[in-house]
Formats: structure tokens, C-alpha cells, sequence
């Protein structure tokens, strides 16, 4: 594969163009689902393809097959070359990229077992058996179990002579309980809600997360919440946990870093951004106990790899240091903008998709805080986990979360468990009224599978590494 | 593409090693020419073009199911996807209900492809483009968007002799034009680019976003509002996915256990899954090979009937409907070709009848918060007006609003006679009315 991507980068050699890249990905996924000890989905999905990137007068072009021979990699060298030409007849300026060292260099993720070595049946059976036991629960309609596996390989040829060649493996699975009773529906999920925790780890991670264990106290949950008290409107201190943590940096800090949405490149779709360049070096984003990185070097991390898709080496940056705003998400092309370097956060959703400015693992780094201490602070609120739903405005500051679980904090003690918990606020706000994080022993990396952006839209794996935290007086609940 | 001697070629591979592994299967092969061109501060910043061609193969032996994807179609390809077939199904466990596919049936044809538009190259795109920016820069404003062309074959073919094909083009866009605090927003989709007109889009656009200057901001709280098309579409969304699906009902996980079979809008309105219906981008057949006809949901107002899938059918001994799209998840369904059919009275009409309101131009970021309701949660965005005395009087900034799609079907008070066919996900499309509801409920506002 390498020489036939040689032979492609040979054909844009002569068009003229200043930079050109050609990027072979081959994806193997392993997917299990599994519903009240029935086998749903098994699922074994193979794809591999190219997708060239070029740069001609200033201007991008980019295309992606998945036919391998000679003659259809050139014809998509040729088809980048000739939209590249298009788009250039509508630029305003060049595009210019920020300076990178031509890698030639090999990253292999350490996974201590690899998930597709290990017998299929294990597998099933995992599942099968957790949720026969949360199927033990009479009000539990419906038991999941879902396992999934994904090995990438990727192969990165430049025009400035990058030779990248990454392997990078994916494991992560969840349990989910859906119970009916008392006139109402609940979900409860474990380790996190959507699609659970993933990590860029091997089969080590999914016996670490412990299903079977949990099985049966996340059927019992789902029972407990349909005769649960509907959580109560008002301001009150929260403490959230780790995982609804790992959603609300996604949402309000990641997203608004993307240096390509604050310059306007996801208006038409998911919105810019309220973190504009002026801000840098300046702005409050929360209390000074916030500080939250970008970092593509964490092990195991699910946004960790060793280069991202244009050639940049994995690195750890700040985003908000003592709670003021410090930088961003950077592509070559965005950085150079502003006159920066990139940070090595462009990465694409596979062989079919253009490099986006994505998620690497961003983290709110841990604070000093006991969860008995976070608990223990709160006079009358929440503790909250496992997101359910969630929206933010166009701009990333107007929020609305909602998450499975609700325990009552009264004087310092967790009480009684509520549903259908609601908060709202606005992002700034929000995290200056955090006044605790929890210590490192509670921090843990969290894997986002499925988030979301761009047109077309591409689905990109993502890490967030936090503890627990305390906000104070959070609005809570709203009435349609 | 293709061509359909192709995927017969590949159905022949597929009877040659299910006779030899005794596997029965259902499999589809889709295979997309999908070119895109995105711009964004009067730029083009992305500009991509992708040909794909995947077969999965959901195979069946002793009542155990399991899904093998592959990229190869010649015999080799084939054979090795059946040994991996083999392998899952060795380990997989049996279904609770007995699992069979569909004898082949006959399936209707929709006209499903303009040839101009599966073949529009870059300058076609580039040109389109260039239009709204030259339109958005004469007000020295900013466009943003994208404008998407191609074409797409999608065939189904299965051990019980069925096979079926569908050649379809496609076309859609979404236009943001924005100046200084205001912005207007337009979007369309179809089969064919000659199906609207460019130049009306981009005047909508600016003329909401010169409209939406200098916007004041009001108190949350319950109003009565004028949802446009995208608002309404936005809505239906979720209303095929979360409340039609029959899987939900039988497991009373859906809020059809409260409203299925009862009168949900004094208005006699109907939302059906059209593929027949004028602008939508048809879907002739389902993952299943099931024909998909006008299929009603709500019906003269009343919430009529649900999808089931074809696994869900067999598990509930239902009939199944054309809405089996995945082979993972074999017991959901989902509307495809959504259709809120038209009222009677005009968009002028409507507006004229608000003695204090808000009219919509466009939902952000929906999300259900509660299923059993069918509570959705989103901002609103890119052209948000006061109405006061029949007359859209200033615009408001964003709010964030929170409502029970039951409730507004029950607080329908009118729906237009014109409609408009709007993207949706999957590069499929939704036609919507704009609709007028009271008591609409905002909870929270933006700075914005």
C-alpha cells in the first residue's frame, strides 16, 4: 500500500500544488449486542480506503475511495487536485499552514491484551450473563449489555515527506437497564450513559469496569428511580460525578477550544463558539480552581494516538489555566491564522473524511477534594450522575443537562434518590461557581465513542479525564 | 455507479456460499458517489468528494443471527465474509422468537433520480455557492453552509430469492447568512437541484438576517408562536423516532402507551411516511425488502398507527411496516419520508391572527428530556421574532424552550397551506408546514 500511496503522491508532484497529503486507513470493528441473554448483534465490519488532501493556490481539495488499485488512487488524486482548483476560485486569501517536522516515525497504542484475540464466546457470554442478572429484576423490561472493538491502522504520506504509521486499538462496552412500572419508564446505565466507556486500551479495560459486578446494583437503580420523587425545582449546590463531568467539559469547553468553530467554519451546522481570540490570555472561564488541558499523550486515553491526520506529534496544552481562558483546539491551517503552532488536534472520522479540528482528551486536572469531603460541603443540594439528555446554544454558553440519577444531599449526607434531574445555567457562570474538584485517586479518563460534528457529519472517539465536582447554587429543573 | 448487473453478480456470489455454509441471509449493498462542498465567511474551507461501496450480510443458521460487513465483492470477498458469518454464528445464541426472512415481494418505484444533479461536478456546486455569497456580500453580511450533489444505489437481496434495486440522486443544502447580531438561515433537499430556486433561498436568508438586527430580549414564559417548516421538521424528528417506534409501545417505553389510538390535535391533521409525495427524496423498500407505501401516523388527528420493524413484527406477531433500516438493531423503527400535510390557511393569514407572539425560524440543538412525553429540549436560533398586533414588530434574542410535543399538537391552533421540503438526517428529506400553537413554553433566554 505504501508504494501504490507513493505513486499518488508522485501524480500531485507535478500539478503545482504547494502540499498534499494521502492517508490509508483500514478499520476492523468488533461489535456485540446483547438483550435479556439474547445475542442481538454480533457484528464484524471491515472497511479500507484513502483519502487525499491538496492544497493548490491557496485552496483545499479533497477525495476518498475505497477502491485500492493504481488507477482509482489516481483518479482521486486527480478529482482533490481538480477541487482544489474550484475552491480556489472563491478564496479570499491562501491558506497558509504553521510549520511541522516531517515525522517518519512508527506509534503503536500499548494494549496488554488484544480484544480481537480473545475468544468470541467470552465475550457473549460477559454479556449474556449480565443482564440475565439484571433481567432478575421483574421490572426490567429490557437488559443490554454491548461490547465493541476497534483496531485502526493508518498510514500518512505527505508532500513535505511525513511517513506515519499508526495502530491504535479501542475497547469499551456498557450495561443498560430500562425498567416500567408505577405508571413510568427509567434507564440506568453503567459506567456512563450513550454508549458506556471506551478507552484506547485492550481487553484489560473491559474486565477492569467490572459489569458483572455492577449488574445487579444498576437493575436495582432503574427499579428505585421509577418509584422515585420527581427532583425538585431551585438553586442548589451540586456535586457531579465523573462521568455527567466528562459530558459537561465535552459540551461546554471542548467544543467552544475548536479553533476552526471559532472562526465560523461550523456556524451553518452546530455553531461557533463564545471563546473568540480576544479573550485569550484574559477571559474568566470559571473560578481558579479550573484548569483543563488537551491532552493526546494520556495512556489509554480514548483521544490519545501518536500523530494526529496532518502529520502533528500528540501533545498536552492548556486551555483554561487558574480559571482564565488560554488557548484552543488547533489545526495547521487555524493555527497559522493566529500565528500559532498547531497542537495537533485536526484528526478525521476515517478514510472517507477531511480532518477536522477535534476532541484529543480534555481534561479538568484534579483538585485537592475527598468525595466524602465534596459531600460533605454541600448543606442542601445534589450529587448527580450519567447523562440523559443534553443541548447547548450556538454558541456553546446556554446549557441544558439532565442526568439518570439524583441523591439528595442534606447536610453533608447523600439522602434519598430523585429522577428526572434537570440543570441549566450558562457556561462561564456555571464554572465559576465551582469551588471543588476531587483528588487524582477519583480521576479517571473517560471515553466518549460518538461525538459529533461537521458536515458531512463525522463521528470522532474522544477522552475526558475528571473527578468529581462541586458547583454552587445551580439552577435546577425547568416546567414545559 | 455501479450499475445493477453489478449487485446480480454479487447476489450470485452470496447463493454460491450460502448453499455451501447452509447460511441463510439478508444482505444490502449501498454504494454512494457523495460530493460536498462547505463554505463559511463567503470562503469555500471544505470541499470533498467520496465514492463508498459496502455490503453487509445479516446471516441466519439454527434461529442465531450475526452482521458481517465487507468492502470486497469479488467471490474471494464473499466467501471469507461467510467464514467470518460462520465463526460469530458458532458463538451467538438463539433468538427468544423464531427468525425468519421475507419472502420477496413487490415493491413500488418512485421516480428517484435526475442525472444533472448525480453528476454535478465541483464548478456546479462552486457556482451555487458563489451565489449566496456574492448575495450575502451586496448586504455586507457573511454565508455559511454547505451544498451537497450525488447519487446513491441501494439494493437488497436475500436467500429467499429476493433481490431489489434503487438508483437515487440527491441534492441538499443549508444556508446561514449573518450580520453583525442578526442572521437568517434557509435549507432544502431533493433529487433534483432544479427542484428549487437558489436565489429564493439566498433572499430568505438575507432578509431575515438584515430583518433580525439589533435583536431586544424578552422574559421566558408560555407564548403563543409561528413554527416555521425547519422548526416543525426539527419536532417530527423525534416524534418518528421516539413515539412511532412499536418496539417502544409493546415494551411501554414510548409515549404511544398514553396517546396511541386517541384524538391528539383538534385540528385534523395527518403526518405520514410518504415516499410518494412531491419533493420527498423516496425510499422504495427497506432493509427487509418490505415495500414502503403512505403509511399514516397521525390520521384527521388522531395518533393512528406504528412502524414495526420486520425482527419487532415477528416478536409481536404484528405486520411488518417498510421501516426496518439496520441489521443491528433488528426490533427498531423508524419513519423515513415524514410528511406534515398541508392546512388551509396562509403563512400571511397566520401571523395576522397573533395578537402578541413569536415566530421561529429555526431549532438548535433539540434533545429529548423526558421519553414517556416526549419532552424536547433546544434554543432557538438564526431569526427569532416578536409578533405583536398581526405583524412581526422586532427581533428577540435566543431562547431556550422546553415542550411536551403532545402538548403542542393538543395547542395547534392552525396550519399553513404552504409547505416546505426540508434536509434531514441520512440525506433524506421532511416536508413541514409552518404551524401556530399557544402556550409554547420558553424557560430560560440567551445573550444572543
Amino acid at each position: 500500500m505504501r508504494d501504490r500511496l507513493k505513486e499518488a503522491l508522485d501524480f500531485l508532484e507535478g500539478s503545482k500544488a504547494e502540499y498534499f497529503d494521502v492517508r490509508f486507513e483500514s478499520i476492523d470493528e468488533e461489535e456485540i449486542t446483547v438483550e435479556n441473554a439474547v445475542v442481538k448483534g454480533y457484528s464484524i465490519e471491515q472497511t479500507q480506503g484513502v483519502g487525499i488532501k491538496v492544497l493548490y493556490d491557496g485552496a483545499w481539495g479533497f477525495s476518498a475511495t475505497n477502491r485500492l488499485s493504481k488507477d482509482a488512487l489516481l483518479k482521486a488524486a486527480k478529482d482533490a487536485l481538480e477541487i482544489a482548483k474550484v475552491s480556489a476560485t472563491l478564496k479570499k486569501e491562501r491558506v497558509e499552514l504553521s510549520s511541522e517536522k516531517p515525522y517518519k516515525d512508527t506509534y503503536r497504542a500499548e494494549v496488554a491484551v488484544d480484544p480481537f484475540s480473545v475468544d468470541r464466546g467470552k465475550k457473549v457470554e460477559l454479556l449474556v450473563e449480565a443482564t440475565r442478572i439484571m433481567k432478575k429484576v421483574s421490572e426490567i423490561v429490557r437488559a443490554e449489555g454491548e461490547l465493541r472493538f476497534r483496531k485502526i491502522k493508518k498510514l500518512f504520506l505527505s508532500s513535505e515527506g511525513a511517513e506515519i504509521d499508526q495502530e491504535i486499538i479501542v475497547s469499551g462496552g456498557a450495561i443498560r437497564a430500562h425498567a416500567v412500572g408505577n405508571g413510568d419508564y427509567q434507564m440506568r446505565s453503567y459506567p456512563a450513559g450513550l454508549e458506556g466507556d471506551s478507552a484506547a486500551r485492550g481487553w484489560e479495560f473491559i474486565e477492569e469496569m467490572k459489569l458483572l459486578e455492577n449488574a445487579e446494583k444498576t437493575a436495582g437503580e432503574a427499579k428505585d428511580l421509577l418509584y422515585a420523587e420527581v427532583a425538585p425545582s431551585g438553586e442548589y449546590d451540586l456535586v457531579i460525578g465523573g462521568s455527567q463531568m466528562a459530558l459537561q467539559i465535552h459540551e461546554s469547553c471542548g467544543h467552544p477550544a475548536e479553533l476552526d468553530r471559532v472562526m465560523g467554519y461550523e456556524i451553518s451546522f452546530a455553531g461557533g463558539s463564545f471563546m473568540t481570540p480576544e479573550k485569550i490570555g484574559t477571559f474568566r472561564y470559571g473560578s481558579p480552581i479550573v484548569n483543563i488541558t488537551a491532552d493526546a499523550t494520556i495512556p489509554g486515553g480514548l483521544g490519545t494516538f501518536g500523530y494526529d491526520d496532518e502529520g502533528v506529534k500528540a501533545q498536552k496544552s492548556f486551555i483554561v489555566k487558574d480559571g482564565i481562558l488560554v488557548g484552543y483546539l488547533m489545526s495547521r491551517e487555524t493555527a497559522a491564522k493566529l500565528g500559532l503552532v498547531s497542537n495537533g488536534a485536526a484528526r478525521a472520522h476515517g478514510w472517507w473524511s477531511i480532518p477536522l479540528i477535534r476532541m484529543t482528551n480534555i481534561n479538568l486536572l484534579p483538585g485537592n477534594a475527598s468525595f466524602e469531603e465534596l459531600i460533605g460541603g454541600v448543606e442542601k443540594g445534589f450529587y448527580i450522575d450519567t447523562n440523559k439528555s443534553w443541548s447547548i446554544d450556538d454558541k456553546r454558553v446556554n446549557f441544558q443537562f439532565a442526568t439518570e440519577v439524583a441523591y439528595e444531599i442534606k447536610n453533608g449526607k447523600l439522602g434519598k434518590l430523585y429522577k428526572n434531574f434537570v440543570y441549566w445555567g450558562k457556561t462561564p457562570e456555571f464554572w465559576a461557581k465551582c469551588d471543588a474538584v476531587g483528588d487524582e485517586s477519583l480521576w479517571h479518563v473517560w471515553g466518549v465513542m460518538n461525538c459529533g460534528k461537521g458536515q458531512p457529519m463525522q463521528i470522532m472517539h474522544v477522552g475526558h479525564g475528571t473527578s468529581p465536582a462541586r458547583f454552587r447554587k445551580v439552577r435546577v429543573g425547568v416546567k414545559s | 455507479m455501479r450499475g445493477e448487473e453489478f449487485y446480480r453478480g454479487v447476489s450470485r456470489y452470496l447463493s454460491i456460499y450460502s448453499s455451501a455454509t447452509g447460511i441463510e441471509y439478508m444482505a444490502v449493498v449501498r454504494s454512494a458517489r457523495h460530493a460536498l462542498t462547505r463554505f463559511a465567511n463567503n470562503v469555500i474551507h471544505q470541499n470533498v468528494s467520496v465514492e463508498r461501496t459496502t455490503l453487509s450480510i445479516l446471516g441466519l443458521k439454527d434461529n442465531k443471527l450475526a452482521v458481517v460487513s465487507t468492502e470486497r465483492f469479488d467471490e474471494d470477498g464473499v466467501e471469507e465474509a461467510f467464514e467470518r458469518l460462520k465463526e460469530v454464528l458458532a458463538v451467538s445464541k438463539p433468538m427468544e422468537y423464531q427468525f425468519k426472512f421475507p419472502l420477496p415481494k413487490m415493491v413500488p418505484s418512485y421516480a428517484a433520480y435526475d442525472e444533472e444533479t448525480a453528476k454535478a461536478d465541483p464548478n456546479v456546486r462552486a457556482r451555487v455557492v458563489k451565489g449566496f455569497v456574492e448575495r450575502a456580500e451586496k448586504e455586507g453580511a457573511d454565508a455559511f453552509g454547505y451544498f451537497s450533489t450525488g447519487e446513491e444505489e441501494f439494493s437488497v437481496m436475500s436467500s429467499n430469492g429476493n433481490f431489489l434495486y434503487h438508483l437515487g440522486s440527491f441534492a441538499n443544502l443549508n444556508l446561514v447568512v449573518s450580520k453583525n447580531d442578526g442572521s437568517g438561515y434557509a435549507g432544502w433537499a431533493g433529487i433534483s437541484m432544479n427542484e428549487t430556486s437558489f436565489e429564493d433561498l439566498a433572499e430568505s436568508a438575507v432578509s431575515t438576517a438584515l430583518n433580525a438586527q439589533n435583536p431586544v430580549e424578552i422574559d421566558p414564559g408560555k407564548y403563543t408562536v409561528i413554527l416555521s417548516p425547519d422548526a416543525v421538521a426539527d419536532a417530527l424528528g423525534f416524534f418518528g423516532w421516539v413515539a412511532c417506534n412499536g418496539r417502544a409501545h409493546e415494551e411501554k417505553t414510548g409515549p404511544s402507551v398514553k396517546y396511541l389510538g386517541k384524538r391528539v390535535s383538534q385540528l385534523p391533521i395527518t403526518v405520514a411516511d410518504d415516499p410518494a409525495y412531491e419533493g420527498i427524496v423516496p425510499v422504495p423498500f427497506d432493509f427487509f425488502g418490505h415495500p414502503r407505501h403512505r403509511f399514516s401516523l397521525i390520521e384527521d388527528g388522531n395518533f393512528a398507527r406504528l412502524t414495526y420493524s420486520h425482527g419487532a413484527a415477528l416478536k409481536y406477531g404484528k405486520e411488518p411496516t417498510g421501516h426496518s433500516f439496520m441489521l443491528t438493531s433488528l426490533e427498531d423503527s423508524f419513519p423515513i419520508n415524514l410528511v406534515f400535510e398541508p392546512g388551509e390557511v396562509s403563512v400571511e393569514e397566520m401571523i395576522n391572527s397573533v395578537d402578541r407572539g413569536i415566530y421561529i425560524t429555526r431549532f438548535h440543538y433539540t434533545n429529548v428530556v423526558d421519553p414517556m412525553e416526549l419532552v424536547i429540549t433546544g434554543m432557538t436560533r438564526d431569526g427569532t421574532f416578536l409578533i405583536e398586533g398581526g405583524e412581526l414588530t422586532k427581533p428577540i434574542k435566543n431562547m431556550r424552550f422546553n415542550f411536551g410535543f403532545f402538548d403542542l399538537l393538543k395547542n395547534l391552533e392552525m396550519v399553513s397551506r404552504e409547505t416546505k421540503t426540508v434536509a434531514s438526517e441520512y440525506g433524506l428529506s421532511v416536508v413541514a408546514p409552518y404551524v401556530k400553537v399557544h402556550e409554547f413554553s420558553f424557560t430560560s433566554k440567551s445573550d444572543h
